[in-house]
């Protein structure tokens, strides 16, 4: 075992008591030096000695992305600029950017959890590892790059784009394993089927690291059965760190969550009480280390639950379900919730469609109209109307039996729907608000 | 029996959609022979016989179109009344099933049957049986 790995296997006792003793230092820490929060606290008539177990933490304020968008850019920021090493940022799609100051310890703990997850999938130092995440104020492409070169491994930093240039790279220098967005993963695999390039055949990859965007258990199977590798699952926000907070081990039942560093709770995300483990609810974290911008109690709107029963895989840590959705995207068409994680399962289900959608929303004065545009594949294109028809139909069985609805579908052809190098929009609603 | 290479072009139902498969072809300098196109509400698929269909495949994969070539049968016929209906009477007496059929105006006064079988093997020996006049 890779000694970078020995905190994953921490006994639950020390693992509880090292938790509190990092909060009762960090709550007052973030009490003396971020004025929103001490204001908050003071207004719940909350003091930092009243944390005395790890349930106490429930006395204490939320943090939400809106508070980092109304202190931007220093107002959460507890440390001085002199200790501050790194920003990163993250546009977001409205309004002002958030902005994540971070000491150079705050940084090797992100850091850490990179390079455990990866030690957790199997990478090593023999392996040669791409990194297709973006770099730059996002957080995927220098995350993966520092932990997999903390763990020793060869880094070629493609980042993203310039998809056949990536392929001829992976090919000559025998690239391992591969870190990106699950959809970027498929768009490069169209291309390399495009170059004629068979990763199983022409390439040495072998593992895998996705993240940065909801994704589902189809889309695992999907990538692995059109690649042949495995596919790891990482999970992070720019907010508490990065990704690495948590990725799943070889039993895949979820993630474990580096709960030595990132303390997790679920919550109801209406009544905002804490939801025992094995509830399903929003997820929130409270980074234990950090110094630069703290969160404490940070609400991600990723829906995900804590599993009850201890992993096969001996590793104490807890393990959180799949993020499969954000309570963000939840779209409500004709009063029915529908999340796009649940569309892209429909069409999972018909092998002739390409893992490439599009939901188009607008709105009539009296009614939602509910648009699904999807691609073909080349290989399953038919000079038959009533083929391409059925496949039309199943599609439609498939999205009315799971969702309820009956949206209207378009075939269109490969490669037209928009591909992204970094979070992908699935959804455009028109709709009148 | 003699066969041509049909290319089969997948339409998204938007303006210009065939247009554009028009302009690659006349681009790549091949000519249309004939075209049919087979619509549903929205989407098509136009059916293209083209002088060069090697060359026709290669420009519309270029300009991103949808390609799928199929073997189909061009029957001649002299275009005189009942001309075509010998054809169809016949291969539909011998148990022949067209999934799909569509006409063009040929040389020689000759009009153009041409047949998307669903069993090619079995058509073949009807029509060479028949002294059909294929064309490919
Ligand atoms: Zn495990």
């Amino acid at each position: 075992m890779n000694p970078i790995s020995k905190p994953d296997y921490m006994p639950v006792p020390e693992l509880r008591a090292m938790q509190l003793a990092k909060l009762q230092k960090l709550i007052p820490y973030e009490y003396e030096h971020v004025k929103l929060f001490r204001q908050r606290c003071d207004e719940k008539g909350v003091k930092p000695r009243d944390l005395v177990t790890l349930k106490d933490l429930a006395k204490f304020p939320f943090m939400k992305k809106t508070d980092l968008r109304d202190e931007y850019p220093y107002g959460l920021t507890a440390a001085p600029m002199r200790e501050i090493n790194r920003f990163h940022c993250s546009s977001g799609t409205t309004g002002k950017p958030i902005c994540i100051p971070q000491t150079k310890n705050d940084v090797k703990i992100w850091t850490e959890g990179v390079a455990r997850c990866m030690a957790m999938y199997g990478i090593t130092e023999d392996d040669i590892v791409q990194v297709s995440y973006g770099y730059g104020l996002f957080t995927g492409g220098l995350g993966a790059h520092y932990g997999a070169e903390e763990l020793g491994c060869a880094v070629l930093p493609t980042g993203a784009g310039n998809t056949e240039k990536q392929i001829m790279l992976m090919q000559d220098l025998g690239v391992t394993a591969i870190c990106c967005t699950p959809s970027y993963f498929l768009h490069l695999a169209t291309v390399a089927e495009k170059m004629g390039v068979d990763f199983r055949r022409d390439t040495k990859l072998k593992h895998g690291v996705f993240g940065a965007e909801p994704w589902t258990d189809e889309i695992r199977q999907k990538i692995e059965q059109i690649s042949g590798i495995t596919a790891h699952d990482i999970y992070g926000l720019t907010e508490i760190a990065g990704p690495g907070v948590a990725g799943n081990c070889e039993f895949c039942h979820g993630l474990h969550v580096w709960e030595d560093h990132f303390y997790p709770e679920i919550i109801d995300p209406d009544t905002l009480e804490v939801l025992p483990d094995g509830e399903e609810g929003e997820l929130v974290f409270t980074t234990l280390d950090r110094v630069g911008t703290p969160m404490v109690r940070y609400r991600t709107r990723d829906l995900s639950r804590l599993q009850v029963e201890p992993c096969t895989c001996g590793r104490t840590m807890r393990v959180m379900d799949r993020v499969h959705a954000r309570s963000d995207d939840m779209l409500i068409i004709h009063g029915v919730n529908v999340f796009p994680s649940q569309i892209e399962a429909c069409l999972m289900k018909v092998p002739e469609i390409a893992p490439h959608y599009m939901i188009e929303l607008s709105s009539t004065d009296t009614m939602d109209l509910f648009e699904l545009k999807v691609e073909v594949t080349a290989e399953t294109f038919s000079d038959s109307v009533e083929k391409m028809e059925s496949i039309r139909k199943r599609v439609a069985a498939s999205i009315k039996e799971i969702v309820g609805l009956s949206p209207k579908i378009y075939l269109v052809a490969p490669g037209t729907l928009p591909r992204s190098q970094g979070k992908i929009k699935r959804v455009i609603d028109n709709r009148k608000k | 029996m003699t066969t041509l290479t049909q290319l089969s072009v997948f339409l998204e139902n938007k303006v210009g959609a065939l247009a554009g498969a028009c302009e690659a072809l006349a681009k790549a300098d091949v000519s249309l022979v004939a075209l049919s196109i087979a619509a549903s509400s929205d989407f098509g698929i136009a059916r293209l016989i083209t002088d060069d269909p090697a060359k026709a495949q290669e420009a519309l994969r270029t300009a991103k179109f949808v390609v799928q070539a199929t073997p189909v049968v061009a029957i001649a016929v002299p275009d005189v009344p009942g001309g075509m209906a010998k054809v169809v009477t016949t291969l539909s007496a011998k148990g022949c099933g067209i999934e799909y059929s569509y006409a063009y105006a040929g040389k020689d006064a000759k009009a153009v049957l041409v047949f998307k079988f669903d069993d090619l093997e079995k058509a073949a020996a009807v029509i060479t049986d028949s002294n059909f006049e294929t064309l490919g």
